[in-house]
């Protein structure tokens, strides 16, 4: 067994075809990670990270960050639906419309309804969808608006170490309906207070009892090391699924995106005290 | 882990039982079927499905604007508590209301 494979192997490597598909592939991953791992906008205060682990050599996760005019910061999640190649093509077709709606939208609603509005037809004929939450946070603020468009709901973990799962506005996945208006939540946040974003890759890694790492234990985990740096978190998480999947090979593309508050400006403190307060319930 | 797609055709409902993982690796065996002519409802049980996953709930979305298309009513029976969950978050439910309900 183990020699016909190895022949099969070496016929691959003589294979210049095989060669060539390899050589594309590996600037696909490039390309991909490049484009993952782009600058962060610079902040004045809090934090942002972002980190995609794609399941094969190149995956259908996406993040992005856009700094908008008015100093808040633009970032969208997703997830295109399948794995590998095909979903990478779309991931990239996912970023030219976040790319071209952001610059132009009001909102994370208006953003994802351009986007839905660009991609529809395409992702009809291809029989395919992505699922996208998209949000704009102000650090300056803590004002931090939300639209979803089919994906999980981001996980607030607040600085008195209070942990909720956002409230989804349950808007339909991008490629499902045409025409989608996309409700939006808002939430200001306080000082040190976490927000997760994450894909399924995340909750649904599975150890060789075939359990899924699920939510029940994700977010215990961001609770007990909320108070660390995003990155540090970041390691934490990732180090934690490694531990548990037991070595087994990833299932599917692991994306996390976190955001930190730092200090609000002082500037119309009262005001924004108030706002607060109205949006204590979430 | 494999999928067994099993339908039957009474009158003129059209059912589909699937039983196991439906994912990247077995989707095909749930895109294979036919769905007979004169066909005016379809259902289809998730009760045997271990898993679904993005590509499995493509399938799903594809039959829905499949029976929008050709004027098919569509149901989903026997789903767990984590699939339905599922159905909700992503928006299934909500395009199955604006397109199998319209003019109906």
């Amino acid at each position: 067994m183990l020699g016909s494979d190895t022949a099969s192997h070496i016929r691959h490597e003589n294979d210049p075809d095989y060669t060539t598909l390899l050589r594309e592939i590996q600037l696909a991953r490039n390309i991909q990670r490049k484009l993952l791992n782009g600058e962060r906008p610079p902040l004045r205060s809090g934090e942002i990270s972002g980190i995609s682990i794609p399941a094969r050599m190149i995956g259908g996760d996406y993040f992005d960050f856009y700094p908008l005019d008015n100093g808040k910061i633009r970032f969208i999640i997703g997830d295109v639906m399948g794995k590998g190649i095909p979903a990478a093509m779309l991931m990239i077709l996912t970023r030219g419309a976040f790319r071209s709606a952001a610059g132009s939208a009001g909102s994370p609603g208006e953003t994802l309804t351009a986007m839905n509005n660009a991609m529809y037809k395409d992702l009809r004929i291809l029989n395919s969808f992505v699922t996208v939450c998209c949000a704009d946070w102000d650090p300056r603020t803590g004002q931090f608006v939300y639209a979803n468009g089919g994906h999980n709901s981001p996980i607030l973990v607040r600085s008195q170490n209070r942990t909720m799962e956002l409230p989804n506005p349950k808007g339909v996945m991008l490629g499902g309906l045409s025409g989608q208006v996309y409700i939006e939540n808002e939430i200001y946040l306080q000082q040190d207070d976490l927000i997760f974003f994450y894909t399924d890759g995340v909750i649904e890694a599975q150890n060789r009892a075939k359990q899924m790492y699920k939510i029940d234990r994700l977010v215990p985990l961001l609770k007990e090391h909320a108070d660390k740096q995003v990155s540090e978190i970041e390691s934490i998480v990732v180090e934690e699924l490694d531990h548990y999947t037991e070595g087994l090979p990833q299932r599917d593309d692991i994306t996390i995106v976190m955001l930190k508050m730092g200090r609000r400006l002082k500037i119309g403190r009262r005001m924004l005290e108030c706002r607060i307060k109205r949006n204590e319930d979430v | 882990m494999t999928l067994k797609v099993e339908t039957t055709i009474k009158e003129s409902v059209f059912t589909i039982i699937l039983k196991g993982l439906i994912d990247y690796s077995t989707v095909d065996e749930f895109n294979s079927f036919q769905v007979p002519e004169n066909v005016s409802r379809i259902i289809v049980s998730f009760k045997e499905v271990d898993f679904i996953d993005s590509t499995g709930i493509g399938s799903v979305l594809t039959l829905i604007h499949f029976a929008s298309d050709h004027d098919i009513q569509v149901e989903f029976v026997d789903l767990d508590d984590s699939t339905r969950e599922l159905f909700e978050t992503i928006g299934v439910f909500k395009v199955m209301e604006a397109l199998l309900k319209e003019g109906r």
